[in-house]
Parts: structure tokens; sequence; C-alpha cells
């Protein structure tokens, strides 16, 4: 998936496109009602006509613009959303081309273990050693991603894992979790993996919290169900701060690669619309 | 009119399921937040 940002950056800098990474924005520039920058962690700023935040939406109200800025019945409208849920990541890097079909295999189970998964693990606040998932093998479609020869997995268990497991926490979680996720690979998908293992890497909602600021580890920024959505989703183009636009998981089209794509584009007519 | 349409929604309450049950309690805990969420 990295193509995808490196193809928005390339297009974007043919159009005189700065791009700074490894800096943190610490505040929105906003007064009487309008964005007009940002304040970097430095305490540098950069003034703007206009901010464009990919960020969770309530990370961007809440914290980047704060409660002081935005109008009571935003504030508590952008509050009442629950997050996504959390789904910790496994990355393996592999000697060898794996056996698989397809550049995306998704592992299902019973129903009984789906059920056994949600109610007796996932409502209890446990962390399930077994649960569907999804095995993405990136160098299938780019083989560019890895050195000659090698092959990348990318293993999602796309049922919900508890932000804040009962009793613990994922940073003392990650080793156990990755264990299991091995073991869950090596049962369903690839039984000789294990051998094959050059590189792991586990991002724990907690990485994900620290990382890309989702807060909760939420993999599809706010939650989405019908009282989450349309008109009741943060709007691409704010109604409660002007010139402040929001892409990304958080606002329309929702969480999901296509769908965030969709978000930037949806909000760069707006923006076109506003400022010519 | 409006006793039929308590009386078909009580109805539909008691023959759905427990998880229909359980998603109508949760989304009817959002409604209260939907005219807030309107204005971001």
């Amino acid at each position: 998936m990295i193509g995808i940002p490196n193809g928005i950056a390339n297009a974007g800098r043919k159009y005189g496109m700065e791009i700074r990474t490894n800096v943190k924005v610490e505040k929105l520039l906003v007064e009487n009602g309008t964005a007009f920058g940002v304040r970097l962690e430095d305490g540098s700023e950069i003034t703007s006509k206009m901010v464009v935040s990919n960020l969770n939406g309530q990370v961007t109200y809440l914290k980047l613009v704060g409660p002081d800025k935005l109008p009571k019945w935003t504030v508590k409208g952008i509050a009442s959303y629950k997050n996504s849920m959390p789904c910790p990541m496994i990355y393996v890097g592999l000697d060898k081309k794996p056996e698989l079909e397809a550049h995306h295999t998704v592992v299902s189970s019973s129903l009984e273990s789906m059920n056994d998964v949600w109610n007796n693990y996932y409502k209890l606040n446990l962390i399930p050693e077994t649960a569907m998932s999804l095995v993405c093998w990136p160098t299938e479609a780019d083989p560019s991603l890895a050195p000659e020869g090698k092959h990348i997995l990318n293993f999602l268990c796309n049922a919900p894992a508890p932000y804040a497991p009962l009793g613990d926490n994922w940073d003392r979680l990650k080793g156990w979790y990755k264990e299991a996720a091995i073991k869950e690979l090596e049962e369903w998908v690839l039984p000789d993996v294990r051998d094959h293992i050059e590189y792991i890497q586990v991002s724990t909602p907690l990485d994900f919290e620290r990382r890309l600021l989702h807060p909760q580890g939420g993999i599809y920024g706010l939650f989405s169900d019908v009282t989450s959505l349309a008109m009741f989703r943060p709007r691409s183009r704010s109604k409660a701060i002007r010139n402040l636009y929001l892409t990304g998981s958080s606002t329309h089209l929702g969480g999901g690669v296509p769908t965030t794509i969709a978000s930037g584009i949806v909000t760069s007519k707006y923006i076109m619309k506003d400022h010519g | 009119m409006l006793l039929l349409a308590v009386g078909g929604l009580v109805a539909l309450w008691f023959s759905a399921s427990e998880s229909t049950r359980r998603y109508l309690v949760y989304i009817g805990k959002q409604v209260p937040a939907l005219p807030y969420r309107y204005f971001i």
C-alpha cells in the first residue's frame, strides 16, 4: 500500500507541494471560527489559506482545534462518537514465496467459533488466541517491496480486539500475541511459515494510537453505523470551522482504503469549489 | 392510526431476535446525539 501515498506525494510535488515527515502538529490555528494554519510541536507556525486534516475527527476537533474554539453543540457531537475496532497487525518478511493463491486470503471461522470469540473473549475484554483473519501478500502485486526472492505478508485479525485487555496491556502482551498469530498462520494458511520468517513486527492498538494518533487504535477511524454515516458523520468541509477540511476514515465515505482515497477526492472538490 | 403504528412497533419488537433487539437498543442510545452530529 505504500504505492498509494507515494503516488499522491509524487503527483503533489509536480505542483509544488512540500512534504515534511516526522513533524507533529500541536494545534490548528483558529481565530473567529476560521482556520488559518498550524502550530508544530517545536512551536513554529505555518499559516495558510486552509487546513486539511487526515487525522481522526475527534483528534482534529477536540485536540488540535480545542473545545474552546468550537461551538458547544459541535463539542457535544464530536465527543459522542465511538471509535472503530482496534485490530493488531503483524508484518512478516519471508525468505521464500508463500504458497498463496491471491493478494488477499480470508481465513474464516465457523459460526460457533465466531460466537465464542465475541461472547467469551471480546465482550469480556479478553484476547482470543485464534480469530478470523486476513492475510495480505503485498509482494504478489509489487515484488519491488522486498529484496529479490523475498516476500512480505501482512496479517490482520479482523475480529475486534479489546483496546484495554482485562488486567493487562498491549505492551506486555505483544510477544504472546506474535506467537499466537504465527500459530494461526501455521494452522490455517502456511504450515511451514515459521521456518521462513526473516523479520516479524507486531503493531498493537497502543502502537497505532501512539504512532498514527488513532484513538484506542481504531483502524477505521470513527465507528460506522447508521447513526455515524451520511449527514451524521463529520463533514468533509467542516460546518464548525471555516477553511477546515477533513479527509480520511473519520469523514465521508468512511474507513477502508478505497473509501479514504475517495474522501480525498470529495474533499479536493470542495476545496476547488471554495477556493478556485 | 397512531395506536396501530405503536401496536405494530411493539409486535415487531417482540418478534425480533435477541441480537436485533440489542442492535435497536444500541441505535436508540445514539439518537440523542444525532442533532449535535449534524453540526460538525
